[in-house]
């Protein structure tokens, strides 16, 4: 017996991959409801897009990629399908290359639900650089938002787009919402610390834990936890998408996890004790 | 051509996937072919979203009087070609124009940064014990604080206590670390189990 338990030190790593593939399977193919609890992080960006002034929009900073698509990308539907329900116009910006034909396709497809058109109810700055160092090009935005971009993702002149009309600076801008793997930490001290304009970050769950400080300190006001806190925002929204599919094969292997490192435990200590 | 993106994307996935058996060229051939392709991308994409409209264009605007001092903007691209004397061993010197600026500006702003962003961490470290939140906050603050202290030796049994308490409470927050490094993994794989279940296989939901 204890020969066999000690067995559980050493599982075999293709064992331990199929047993995650089926974990993930599973709930997509059997209907699994679980509980979704809000917290107050994911409730601080839902809260901060419930209060946005009609006369302001909101800065959609998305800068993920295929890498990160997982959890960013439930986040990204679930704020914009927010911000059109609500008719709060919204514009679009990357740090990166990739990000800005991700965030225009989820756009675009969550458009067409509440038959929104580009340009009146949001636009697409592109590619604004700054994936290494975004300090120059963020203070530069803050103080003229159509001489930094210039043109839309389109060629269309920013002052020619019905939704910028009378969007000049950050001042104009009442929240900062930065979307990626790891947001850049740039949007708090130059943004938040020097303007007071609102800040949120959506991030993927590895880094979120550096992100917490900022909560605690109120320079964040509030934070989107990897799928859990897409999923949380659905549930705010009352709605059903990527984050709610998400959600449940990711508990799934999460106890998987935790019951292969139970395991792996018990067979260390059988092991010890029979030396 | 949707259905012909669809499947060469689940070969892509499957291709990339097959490193968890073993290595293999197939798992090669795609992860080279990736590379490339995202090198192509960005760099297309660095000249069409940022170099021809916010450099190029300018100077081309001011050069024709339709905007009176974008001209100006060539002080810029003469700059950053310094940068390219690197590459001379002659003229090596010359980049050195091009680094001291962005050192000197990266400094700058560097510090205006980490003021801005440090102060409000400080200032709310300082809280009223008046909640198990903000008491456990607080304690937690003072004993990590107290194990990174390395000006003199921990010979004070507290001290040494404290700060045992500190490194035990790290352990804690770097298993909070992995928890989540957990989660972003799997995040990706139910992503890409949920597209070749969903949208190449159709078997699901």
């Amino acid at each position: 017996m204890m020969n066999f338990i000690e067995k559980f030190q050493h599982i075999d790593r293709r064992i331990v991959y199929t047993l995650c593939i089926l974990g993930v399977i599973v709930p997509f193919l059997v209907t699994i409801e679980l509980p979704i609890f809000i917290s107050p992080e994911t409730k601080g960006i839902y809260d901060t897009i419930e209060e946005v002034p009609p006369d302001k929009i909101v800065l959609l900073v998305s800068s993920w990629d295929a890498g990160s698509k997982g959890e960013n990308w439930p986040q990204t539907e679930a704020v914009i399908e927010h911000m059109m329900r609500k008719d709060i116009k919204f514009a679009i910006m990357s740090h990166t290359p990739q990000g800005v034909g991700f965030a225009e396709e989820v756009a675009e497809l969550v458009a067409k639900r509440y038959g929104k058109k580009y340009g009146i109810d949001w636009c697409n700055f592109g590619y604004l650089t700054g994936e290494i160092d975004p300090r120059p090009m963020i203070q530069a935005l803050c103080k003229d938002i159509p001489g930094v971009v210039q043109k839309d993702i389109r060629g269309t002149p920013i002052t020619e787009i019905p939704m910028m009309k009378g969007i000049k600076d950050i001042h104009d801008i009442y929240f900062v919402l930065n979307i990626e793997y790891y947001p850049k930490e740039d949007w708090i001290p130059f943004v938040q610390g020097v303007y007071g304009t609102k800040v949120g970050f959506g991030s993927a769950s590895i880094v979120s834990s550096a992100m917490y400080p900022y909560l605690e300190s109120g320079q964040l006001c509030g934070l989107l936890v990897g799928v859990r806190g897409a999923a949380e925002y659905e549930t705010l929204l009352r709605t059903r998408g990527l984050g709610k599919e998400f959600i449940v094969p990711q508990s799934i292997a999460h106890l998987l996890i935790v019951v292969l490192v139970i395991m792996a435990n018990i067979g260390y200590w059988a092991s010890r004790r029979k030396k | 051509m949707e259905q012909f993106g669809i499947w060469v994307a689940a070969i892509c996935t499957l291709a990339i996937f097959s490193f968890l058996f073993k290595e293999n060229p197939f798992y090669r051939l795609f992860e080279h072919m990736f590379l490339g392709l995202t090198m192509g991308f960005i760099l297309m994409k660095t000249w069409t979203d940022v170099l021809k409209p916010m450099l190029w264009d300018r100077i081309v605007a001011g050069f024709k009087g339709v905007a009176p001092y974008d001209w100006l903007w060539i002080i810029a691209l003469f700059i950053g070609m310094l940068w390219y004397f690197q590459y001379s061993k002659r003229y090596h010197w010359i980049s050195r124009i091009a680094i001291g600026l962005a050192l000197g500006a990266g400094a700058g702003m560097e510090f205006k940064r980490r003021f801005i962003i440090m102060m409000p961490q400080i200032t709310a470290s300082f809280k009223p014990l008046n909640s198990f939140n903000n008491i456990f906050f607080v304690v937690t603050i003072v004993a990590v604080l107290t194990y990174f202290f390395f000006s003199f030796e921990h010979k004070s049994q507290i001290i040494r206590k404290v700060a045992q308490l500190g490194r035990l409470l790290l352990m804690i927050s770097f298993g909070a670390f992995f928890g989540n490094t957990v989660m972003t993994r799997f995040a990706v794989f139910i992503d890409r189990i949920q597209f070749l279940l969903i949208e190449w296989l159709k078997v699901a939901k």
